[in-house]
C-alpha cells in the first residue's frame, strides 16, 4: 500500500484544493489517466497517474483544502513499480512531483502556469542576488523592507536600487514636500501617493518597475508623514503642496496618479483639479464607513513595537518581511504623534468621514479612473468598491490584503504599465 | 598583412624559433618525411635537416620521454603528438618527470619543453581522436598549458612557450587548422599569460578558449541583434591563468558563462565557473553558467558529435537564458 500526496503543481504553490475525484475506491487505473482536480490559485489540474494501479482509499473529499505533501489517497500498486517514488513496503508518504508531471509528458489539458509570483518574505528563506546583497549591505538597506520584483521573487540590484532611490533625496522638498523622481524624463509622468501612516518608500519595488518600464516616476511624503516637514491637520491638508510638485516635477505635463489608501483622498482632489491624466486607486478609503479603527489609532499613538508590529501585519495577506529593526524605525517615526489629529478626524464616530464615491463618478466621466482591491483586506472593506460606477474599472485580488502592490507585485505592475501607457 | 592559415602560422613559428636558436628540435610520429598529420612541420626537413626533424617510433611515451630528458641536457624539444587522447600514454614522462623536475632538484634544473599536440571535434575522428583533455593538463600543477584560437595566436604563443623555462603544452584544435586570417605578425600582441578580449559588451561576459571562441564570437553577434551585447574573453593561456582580466570584467558586467569544448564534469569550464563565483560572488546577478560538451565519448556520427559539444545557437540559447 502506497499513500499518495498532495503534488506541488508549481513553485509558489503551498496547497490546493481537490475539486473532484475522478477515479473511484476499488477502481484500477494506467498510466496518464486522470486520477485527481486539483485547483490552486492560479489554476485548475487533471492529476494523472505516472504509473498503474488502483485507488483503494480517498483520504480527501472535494472541497478539502490541502498543504502540498499531506497524504490524499491510499493506493495499490499491486507489484507494478513505484511510480510514485516511494517504499512500497512501508505505507510512506510519497509525494508526486511536478517534474515527473512534465517528464511523462501527460500531464494535460491546464498544465500548471510558471511560477510567476514574486514571494520573497512570504516565509522562507529571502532569495537575494549577490549583487543585491553587496548594494544593499552598502547602502545600509535592510533587505527585509524589500520586495522582489525578479525570477521567482528574488530581491535584485534594482529593487534595492529603486528603494534606496525612493529613500534618496532628503533635500528635494518644494512647499516642505519631499519627494523624489527616477526614470526616464521623457516617459510617461506617474506620481506615487501612499497611504495613512505610509511613505513613499512603501512603493520601492513598484516605483522602480514602473522607472523600469520607461516611465517617468515620482514618490512623494504627504503631510504628515516621512520627510515632509509639513502637518495634516485633517485629511483635505493631505493634498498641501501636491499640485505644486507635479507643476515642478512633470513641468506641467499631466500625470497619471496611481494612490493608495487614504492617498486616494488627495489624489481626487488632485484630479477634481484637472492636475491629473488618469487615477489609479489602490485600496482607497472614501468608499464606505467601515475601516479598521484600532490601526488607525493603533498607529496614530503606538503603544510599544510590539503592537505596531501586530498592525503592521494586518496589512498585507503574508508577512511583511519588516526586520524588528525596521519596524522600531517606524515606530520611532509614528511616536512623534504626528497623525493623532488626523485619526481622530478621520474616524469620526461611526466610520470614515471621507466620501469620494461620488467625485470618483464624475471623474470617470472624464478620465480613466480604475481600482485595485485585495479580497483579504483587514482594514477597508473590498465589498465598498461594489458602490462604483460603472465606468471605474475595478481590479480583483482575491488573495491580496490591504497592499495588493506588495502581495501581487507583478500583477499590479502588469496592471499599471499596461494601463497606463495605451 | 599577410593571410595566412593556422598550420602555417605554426609551421612559421618553429621555422622561426629553430632558425633563431640551434637547441630547438621536433621529434614526432610523422614529423619529419611526412610533415606531420595535419601538415603543420611540412618541408622543414628540408630546411633543418633530420637530426633537428625527428621522425620516432610509435610510442609516445618514449617520444615525451626523450624530450623531457633532452630538455634536462639544455635542448629546447618540440615533442609532437598526433592526437592529445594518447596523453594518457605520457603521463608518467608528463606529470611525474616534466611537471616535477623543477621543485624536486630545488630549482636547479627545469624542463624547458613544449608538448605540441591537438584535439577537439570537427572531423568525425571517433571517440578515440576527438576528446578535449585539456583538463588533464591543467590538473597538474608544473604544467603549463596554451589553447590558441586565432592564427595570430597560433604564430605568437607557440614563439612565446618555447620562451618558458617550463614544459608547456601546447594544444591546437584539430578544427582550426584551415582557418584563414590576415595576420601582421609584428603587430603587438597581448604578452604569454594575458587573455585577449575580443569583443566588449556590457550584458554578459563570456570566457572561453580555442575553437570555442568562435563560436562565441558569432553567438555574441546575433546575441547583439537582440539587443544583449556580450563581452567575449579569449584566454589563450590556461596556465598561467589571466583571472585579473576575468574578474575584471565580471565584476563590471555582474553575468557569466564559461564555454569549453571539454566535458561539463569536473573540466575546465567547471574550475572557472568556481572560480568567479567565489571570486566575484558579490558582483553576480545570476549563477555562472557553464556551457561544456556532454559527458559521453563522442561519437563518429557527423550529427552526433556536433550536438555532442557546445554550438553557437546553444551559447545563444544559454545567454538568452541568463540575461532574460
Amino acid at each position: 500500500m502506497t499513500i499518495l500526496t498532495m503534488p506541488r503543481l508549481g513553485e509558489t504553490m503551498e496547497d490546493g484544493v481537490v475539486s473532484a475525484w475522478l477515479v473511484q475506491p476499488g477502481q484500477s487505473f494506467k498510466r496518464g489517466d486522470p486520477l485527481i482536480e486539483i485547483e490552486t490559485d492560479k489554476t485548475a489540474v487533471e492529476f494523472p497517474a505516472l504509473g498503474p494501479g488502483t485507488l483503494t482509499e480517498t483520504l480527501v473529499s472535494p472541497g478539502d483544502r490541502v498543504t502540498v505533501g499531506d497524504p490524499i489517497a491510499r493506493i495499490d500498486l499491486s507489484g507494478a513499480e513505484d511510480w510514485t517514488g516511494g517504499d512500497s513496503d512501508k505505507e510512506e508518504v510519497t509525494p508526486a512531483s511536478p517534474v515527473a508531471v512534465e517528464a511523462s509528458g501527460i500531464a494535460t489539458a491546464d498544465p500548471p502556469p510558471p511560477a510567476k509570483e514574486p514571494l520573497s518574505g512570504g516565509g522562507g528563506p529571502m532569495r537575494v542576488t549577490p549583487v543585491a546583497r553587496r548594494a544593499a549591505r552598502l547602502a545600509g538597506i535592510d533587505l527585509s523592507a524589500l520586495i522582489g520584483t525578479g525570477r521567482r521573487g528574488r530581491i535584485e540590484l534594482r529593487d534595492v536600487q529603486g528603494h534606496a532611490s525612493a529613500d534618496a533625496g532628503d533635500e528635494m522638498r518644494i512647499d516642505g514636500i519631499a519627494y523624489a523622481a527616477s526614470g526616464p524624463e521623457t516617459g510617461v509622468p506617474v506620481l506615487l501617493v501612499h497611504g495613512y501612516a505610509g511613505d513613499r518608500s512603501t512603493w520601492a519595488a513598484l516605483a522602480s518597475g514602473l522607472a523600469r518600464a520607461g516611465m517617468r516616476v515620482a514618490v512623494v511624503d504627504l503631510p504628515g508623514h516621512g520627510q515632509t516637514t509639513r502637518e495634516a491637520e485633517s485629511p483635505d491638508d493631505l493634498g498641501l503642496g501636491l499640485s505644486a510638485v507635479v507643476r515642478e516635477i512633470f513641468a506641467g505635463q499631466l500625470p497619471h496618479v496611481v494612490a493608495h489608501s487614504l492617498g486616494a483622498v488627495p489624489a481626487t482632489a488632485l484630479a477634481l483639479a484637472g492636475k491629473v491624466a488618469s487615477l489609479t486607486l489602490i485600496a482607497p478609503a472614501g468608499l464606505g464607513l467601515h475601516i479598521d479603527a484600532e490601526f488607525i489609532r493603533g498607529m496614530a499613538e503606538p503603544a510599544s513595537v510590539g503592537a505596531v508590529s501586530h498592525l503592521l501585519r494586518r496589512l498585507s495577506d503574508r508577512p511583511t518581511g519588516l526586520s524588528p529593526d525596521a519596524i522600531t524605525t517606524i515606530y520611532g517615526q509614528l511616536q512623534k504623534g504626528r497623525l493623532i489629529g488626523l485619526a481622530d478626524l478621520l474616524l469620526g464616530r461611526g466610520g470614515q468621514t471621507v466620501d469620494i464615491v461620488s467625485d470618483l463618478e464624475s471623474l470617470s466621466r472624464r478620465m480613466p479612473v480604475r481600482v485595485l482591491t485585495g479580497h483579504r483586506d483587514r482594514i477597508l472593506d473590498w465589498r465598498d468598491t461594489l458602490v462604483l460606477s460603472p465606468r471605474v474599472a475595478v481590479h480583483h485580488f482575491p488573495s491580496a490584503g490591504h497592499m495588493p502592490h506588495w502581495d501581487h507585485p507583478a500583477e499590479v505592475l502588469d496592471i499599471l504599465a499596461r494601463g497606463l501607457t495605451t | 598583412m599577410v593571410q595566412m592559415t593556422y598550420r602555417d602560422a605554426l609551421r612559421q613559428a618553429l621555422r622561426d624559433a629553430m632558425a633563431e636558436d640551434d637547441r630547438v628540435f621536433v621529434i614526432g610520429e610523422e614529423v619529419g618525411r611526412y610533415g606531420g598529420a595535419y601538415g603543420v612541420t611540412k618541408g622543414l626537413i628540408e630546411e633543418f635537416g633530420s637530426d633537428r626533424l625527428m621522425d620516432t617510433p610509435i610510442s609516445e611515451a618514449a617520444i615525451v620521454g626523450a624530450a623531457v630528458g633532452a630538455a634536462m641536457a639544455g635542448l629546447k624539444p618540440v615533442a609532437e603528438l598526433m592526437y592529445v587522447d594518447f596523453i594518457g600514454m605520457t603521463m608518467d614522462q608528463l606529470g611525474n618527470q616534466a611537471a616535477k623536475i623543477r621543485y624536486m632538484f630545488g630549482g636547479q634544473i627545469g624542463v624547458p619543453m613544449v608538448l605540441r599536440t591537438q584535439g577537439g571535434t570537427g572531423r568525425s575522428a571517433g571517440a578515440q581522436h576527438s576528446q578535449s583533455l585539456e583538463a588533464y593538463v591543467l590538473h597538474t600543477p608544473g604544467l603549463r598549458l596554451a589553447m590558441p584560437a586565432t592564427v595570430a595566436d597560433a604564430y605568437h604563443l607557440l614563439r612565446g612557450a618555447l620562451r618558458q623555462p617550463d614544459p608547456v603544452v601546447f594544444i591546437e584544435h584539430k578544427a582550426l587548422y584551415t582557418l584563414k586570417e590576415e595576420v601582421d605578425l609584428s603587430a603587438p600582441v597581448p604578452d604569454w599569460g594575458k587573455a585577449a578580449i575580443r569583443r566588449k559588451g556590457d550584458d554578459l561576459v563570456i570566457v572561453t578558449y580555442s575553437r570555442q571562441v568562435h563560436n562565441a564570437l558569432k553567438a555574441a553577434e546575433e546575441l547583439a541583434a537582440r539587443g544583449i551585447e556580450a563581452t567575449v574573453i579569449d584566454l589563450r593561456t590556461l596556465n598561467p591563468l589571466d583571472f585579473d582580466t576575468i574578474r575584471a570584467e565580471v565584476e563590471r558586467v555582474g553575468r557569466a558563462m564559461v564555454v569549453s569544448e571539454g566535458v561539463m564534469t569536473a573540466g575546465v569550464a567547471a574550475e572557472l565557473s568556481a572560480r568567479i563565483s567565489e571570486e566575484c560572488f558579490d558582483f553576480l546577478h545570476d549563477p555562472v553558467v557553464r556551457v561544456a560538451g556532454e559527458d559521453i565519448p563522442i561519437s563518429v556520427s557527423v550529427a552526433l558529435e556536433a550536438a555532442s559539444v557546445p554550438t553557437t545557437a546553444l551559447v545563444r540559447e544559454t545567454a538568452e537564458r541568463l540575461v532574460a
